[in-house]
């Protein structure tokens, strides 16, 4: 069209596919989320951990390396136990939650602080799909710092170790995977769903915070004062260690199992089945073109 | 060819938190611009927001574009824009990255959605201002905004919410003049106000809601038409008896009343200015001609006295 020409025409161009919504949706989120560098160093330094992880697999797979700068090291010790894996998917989970309590409230809070939704629901896009997408733009980040790396360190292992070594230990990779999927949807969740109720970016990442210390401190106390372990059902770390090591078939740490005093894992399922329905409820909620007073 | 019809309501109804707010409506639309009037509270936003599938109907249905509302919502929504009343737009984006990003959404590519992003801000005028962060923006430029946002995937038919509150009188008539480039540009507009003035200026067909109720639909392109033909003028000087005769002659029907004041029925085919032109001829100074011009606020009047808002098609 000619600059001069301001008139008003129609479209009458190609289109894509209807799908396509929740990839859109998923990129625009993705970027703006990213706009800031805050949320690029915290991404590149989650990633410093399973590299200088990967450092240390190939150290002590080659046992010359060691030796030639004068570290003899017992052979039968294993240095790299299932454990390991666990501990690095402990360490990343820190990172992944970072990373959701500061991306998290960019993703939902923006839209309906201005009453955005109405301009997303009145185009060929459903309420669920909206969702999807801003999932999609939050575990994105969140698998490159949990499950891809912890894949490929896995993978690095398996190639330095000989492939026997991932058929003996075939639960590091499935818990890795299955283990942060876990945790990642439920950070996902939780930050999408209190960001779709606090509207207010930087109330939403304290309150994200807050409840997750709020619930494990009170988890603990009631641990404490009532002399029970079912506290540990308001922890989320707890519930989803308790998973982890289930996944992985036991953990020790310093010659005891990890957790300590775990809960049945039928009940760390089901607490989890329930932040899951009450993440969902809370976006069911809040995320609708068209609010009724009542 | 009778144009297709925009709206078909039949028996459609609303209740919003167990409560009813549009009961049973029915009735059909079919003007290039309509305009949705009703007082506070009497259920346009929530027409508005059945038609586009915000909100279920709990009885009976709709058609847009020949399409229902409850089984065709997702195919409707391509061919659909809408401005809502209120502010809407995400905080910490600019103009072009939202409207670009909802022309997407509507399934534009995304080359021909950056495209049309650039187009459609500099057609309502902000085409300086695109890469502005939207909530540094004016309440005007904020509507503009909203406005491009609706329009940018050329969509059939557009829905505008309250399209000039807030504005001042010369922004106001911006947003007039684009509504009317956009009819004229052959997409379908449904304007939802409360001021008359703004529907009259822009729509051709007016649904009329109270208390939930239709009060009355009405064509006013045709009201208009009726209501030119009904002329008062004053005169000065000239022959004044040769000006009847002529007036006469063009099959007007003329009363006289005092002060040189005349009442005239025009016909078909007889325009203002052939009044002037005979006039001329004559000597006659015209030095008042007043039309009935409050035709919408008539009907609207009329619409509002009727009892219970019981509905009441085509005035």
């Amino acid at each position: 069209m000619p600059v001069y020409d301001r008139r008003y025409r129609r479209y009458d161009g190609p289109r894509v596919e209807h799908r396509a919504g929740i990839r859109t949706i998923a990129r625009y989120a993705l970027a703006q989320a990213f706009s800031s560098r805050l949320a690029l160093v915290l991404l590149v330094v989650s990633l410093l951990v399973p590299l200088g992880f990967a450092a240390y697999l190939y150290v002590v797979n080659n046992l010359d390396v060691l030796a030639a700068v004068g570290i003899r090291i017992d052979e039968e010790f294993p240095l790299v136990a299932p454990s390991l894996f666990f501990w690095m998917l402990v360490w990343q989970s820190g990172f992944a939650f970072l990373l959701a309590a500061f991306i998290g409230p960019t993703l939902v809070a923006p839209d309906l602080a201005h009453q955005a939704m109405p301009l997303y629901l009145s185009r060929p896009v459903s309420r669920g799909e909206y969702v999807t997408g801003k999932l999609a733009a939050l575990l994105a980040p969140l698998s490159l710092v949990t499950w891809i790396p912890g894949l490929l360190v896995v993978l690095l292992q398996a190639s330095l170790a000989g492939w026997g070594w991932l058929a003996d230990n075939w639960r590091v990779p499935l818990t890795l995977f299955v283990g942060s999927w876990l945790w990642n949807l439920l950070m996902a969740l939780f930050a999408l769903a209190v960001s779709a109720w606090i509207r207010w970016r930087p109330v939403a990442t304290g309150a994200f915070i807050g409840l997750f210390v709020i619930f494990e401190a009170f988890g603990h106390a009631i641990n404490g004062i009532l002399d029970t372990r079912w506290g540990a059902l308001l922890s989320f770390d707890d519930l989803v260690h308790t998973i982890w090591a289930d996944l992985l078939g036991g953990v020790s740490l310093f010659g005891r199992g990890f957790p300590d005093n775990p809960l049945p894992i039928g009940a760390c399922w089901a607490a989890l089945g329930v932040v899951f329905t009450a993440s969902l409820w809370m976006l069911h909620r809040k995320v609708r073109a068209f609010e009724v007073s009542r | 060819m009778p144009p297709t019809p925009l709206v078909e309501l039949d028996g459609l109804a609303v209740r919003l938190a167990g409560r009813p707010v549009l009961h049973a409506l029915s009735g059909t639309l079919s003007g290039r611009v309509v305009g949705l009037l009703g007082p506070n509270g009497a259920g346009k936003t929530t027409l508005l927001a059945t038609l586009l599938g915000f909100v279920p109907a709990s009885g009976g249905t709709a058609r847009l574009l020949g399409c229902d509302i409850r089984t065709d919502q997702r195919a409707l929504r391509s061919r659909v824009g809408y401005m809502p009343e209120n502010d809407a737009y995400v905080a910490g984006m600019s103009a072009v990255r939202l409207v670009r990003m909802m022309a997407e959404l509507s399934g534009l590519p995304r080359r021909a959605a950056l495209e049309r992003a650039h187009e459609a801000l500099f057609w309502v005028g902000l085409g300086e201002a695109r890469y502005r962060k939207l909530e540094t923006y004016s309440l005007g430029m904020k509507q503009l905004a909203k406005l491009a946002q609706a329009l940018v995937h050329g969509p059939e038919v557009v829905f505008l919410d309250e399209p000039t509150n807030g504005l001042d009188p010369a922004a106001r008539e911006r947003m007039l003049r684009l509504i009317g480039e956009v009819a004229a540009a052959g997409v379908r507009v449904v304007v939802s106000s409360h001021l008359l003035r703004d529907v009259e200026s822009c729509a051709d067909e007016v649904i009329v809601l109270k208390e939930g109720q239709v009060a009355a639909i009405a064509n006013l392109a045709e009201e208009r038409r009726t209501h030119r033909r009904f002329l008062e003028l004053e005169t000065r000087g000239g022959d004044a008896g040769g000006f009847l005769d002529a007036l006469s002659a063009l099959g007007c029907e003329v009363a006289e009343l005092a002060h040189r004041r005349l009442k005239v029925i025009l016909h078909d085919g007889v325009e203002v200015r052939t009044l002037y032109q005979a006039a001329a001829e004559r000597g006659i100074q015209v030095r008042r001609l007043t039309s009935n011009r409050d035709s919408l606020e008539t009907i609207f009047l009329r619409a509002m006295e009727q009892e219970g808002g019981a509905p009441r098609a085509g005035l």
